[in-house]
């Protein structure tokens, strides 16, 4: 069988963990979407590290796998999947930092890509958000933030893999390492959204956003959108049905949503820890150096 | 060296060991030849379906898995092509996962995702997609049920049986958990061997559990692991010959195998026959957003035919 050309089709929701890129998913699914929004059934195309994807595309129990074997893999599988689908854009939510696998490619492949919207979040309030999320202490959020090889679902036990969750091992580096791994030398076009602009500035940062991902919407469109998706709302809409990205051992996935929590949250300790890490990235990405 | 077995229903003379299978010596001729050697570059008859690294025909497969490449064709021969510096628990895991069940699906038989028990009454199926419990509730069960033995764990393969009679096959006796689960149900780890080098789980043979003997059907229980929102309670329920039959179409391993093959029909017709063994089903709805193992165990047990 001769394989289809590949076009570009997928548009990636970049982000390190609690940035905003859910509520972007649901400021997306209320867009596109002509009926009420619900959280459980977002209109987007799932998430890179999904097992069901992967398994979709091979052909193969992908919990029999080890995670080197899967990275080596992922490159054509969103390639393939590119192929299959006949829409025009794929909207793929991925928390892995943009890296390369052990046949020295990008795990994140570049011929079916349009583009990338990357969300970034002032780290300090990174923490407290990732810490209820995955149900950790500040220090353990703090630690992870801080680790260059910090990861998600990644369960390595003293006798292997253990390749129980639904989603794969997703390697985010530290929280630097991340959002400079899909800001610098990426070989496609990465819009960067910060989480205080989309909070602060909504109209003018999502409109943005709907712009560079070619979604032809006008500013009524997308301000009906930004009201169906209020933080208030979706945090009601957890409480009536709950919602299915929460991670199992947190209370609530919509906590706060706001900026500057952690002036509250943190101790003088924790914030310097962060700040000595992070402290050049956040500065380049505008975010101001608290005074410790 | 050639090894004899009896596993997945079929005489099978194997040039790799596989001490997964039932030893068995026989002088009829082989169901099945697995042997080592170089796989085709592509397939000989005209290919129906790809996936990646995977062609399909109507009567072969060709699959390049990161441990070896495997080639089976017409339902009696079985070719691996093994990587450098792999080991050999990772080659035999593959092809009793993947090519075994391309072979399976060459024969008109049909594997599907289900352990299963048996006592005198006969079996008890619990089907359901992977990853929804099946084997540590199958475990569970023996443990705590000493009238059961194990049939089979992960895969059952459905076939004609004389006349219109449909016949349940198991793969073999061993048993499949992740470290987790010998952990909850306090297995330790000298019982089990590693399925493959640097994955976190393990098999435990149950040689003395092995039957040939055709069994009768008699419950299915559906396993299903699904958000029930605020809902955090395993439920059990009573299911119609019409949902159970729509659920067990669906639990055919390698659905890309059984279109690629063309073997749709079959798959109809003989769940079908199936279907209409089971004197009882039951649905049981596992909440995704708890560990529930246990619960179900009990619900289960509770829902057992006396």
């Amino acid at each position: 069988m001769t394989p289809i050309p590949t076009s570009k089709k997928i548009i990636w929701l970049a982000s390190y963990p609690k940035s905003g890129n859910t509520w972007f998913r649901t400021f997306l699914t209320a867009l596109l979407g002509n009926q009420d929004l619900d959280i459980n059934r977002m209109k987007t195309d799932g998430i890179f590290s999904s097992r069901a994807i992967f398994e979709y595309e091979t052909a193969v129990n992908s919990a029999l796998l080890l995670d080197k074997e899967i990275k080596n893999l992922m490159p054509q599988v969103f390639i393939n999947l590119t192929n299959t689908v006949k829409r025009e854009k794929l909207f793929i939510k991925i928390h892995d930092a943009y890296t390369y696998n052990s046949n020295g490619l990008p795990i994140v492949p570049e011929q079916p890509t349009i583009g990338a919207v990357y969300f970034i979040r002032n780290p300090l309030d990174v923490a407290g958000s990732f810490a209820n999320h995955s149900n950790i202490s500040l220090d353990k959020s703090i630690k992870i933030i801080n680790s260059a090889q910090g990861s998600l679902s990644n369960v390595l036990t003293n006798s292997g893999e253990l390749n129980i969750n639904r989603q794969f091992k997703q390697l985010m580096l530290s929280w630097s390492g991340h959002v400079l791994s899909w800001t610098t030398n990426v070989p496609f076009p990465v819009l960067v959204l910060r989480y205080e602009d989309m909070l602060a500035n909504s109209l003018p940062t999502f409109s943005k956003a709907a712009n560079f991902m070619g979604l032809g919407k006008d500013e009524s469109a997308i301000s009906e959108a930004l009201e169906k998706c209020k933080f208030e709302r979706l945090q009601e809409m957890e409480k009536q049905k709950g919602f299915n990205e929460k991670n199992k051992l947190s209370p609530v996935f919509f906590r706060q949503g706001k900026a500057e929590s952690w002036k509250t949250e943190l101790t003088t300790e924790q914030v310097k820890l962060i700040v000595k890490h992070h402290g050049r990235v956040m500065r380049h990405f505008g975010y101001t150096l608290p005074d410790v | 060296m050639q090894y004899y077995y009896w596993g997945f229903g079929l005489r099978i003379k194997s040039e790799m060991e596989l001490p997964e299978l039932t030893f068995f010596p026989f002088s009829e001729k082989p169901d099945l030849i697995i042997e080592y050697g170089l796989v085709p570059t592509s397939l000989i008859k005209l290919v129906t379906a790809e996936k990646i690294n995977t062609t399909v025909s109507a009567t072969e497969y060709l699959q390049d898995l990161p441990p070896a490449k495997y080639y089976a064709a017409n339902g009696n021969h079985i070719i691996i092509e093994p990587k450098a510096n792999v080991d050999t628990a990772s080659i035999r895991l593959f092809l009793l996962q993947n090519a075994m069940v391309a072979i399976l699906y060459q024969q008109n038989k049909i594997p599907i995702h289900a352990s299963a028990v048996y006592n005198n009454k006969g079996i008890t199926l619990f089907a359901g997609n992977r990853g929804t419990g099946k084997s540590t509730l199958t475990t569970s069960l023996l443990l705590n049920k000493r009238e059961y033995q194990l049939f089979s764990d992960d895969t059952c393969i459905v076939q004609q049986g004389a006349a219109r009679n449909i016949e349940l096959i198991p793969a073999y006796p061993a048993l499949h958990l992740w470290a987790t689960s010998m952990i909850d149900l306090s297995i330790a780890s000298d019982k089990a061997t590693a399925l493959r080098k640097g994955l976190a789980k393990f098999i435990i043979h149950r040689r003395d559990d092995f039957t040939k003997h055709v069994l009768p059907l008699n419950q299915i229980f559906f396993i299903e692991e699904a958000f029930t929102g605020n809902k955090q309670q395993a439920t059990a329920s009573v299911i119609n010959k019409h949902q159970s039959f729509q659920w067990l179409l669906m639990l055919c391993q390698h659905p890309f195998f059984l279109s690629a093959m063309k073997k749709k029909a079959i798959n109809f017709n003989l769940i079908n026959l199936l279907n209409e063994q089971a004197t009882q089903k039951i649905k049981i709805v596992r909440p995704s957003q708890i560990n529930s193992v246990k619960e179900i165990t009990k619900l289960v047990e509770f829902n057992l035919q006396k």
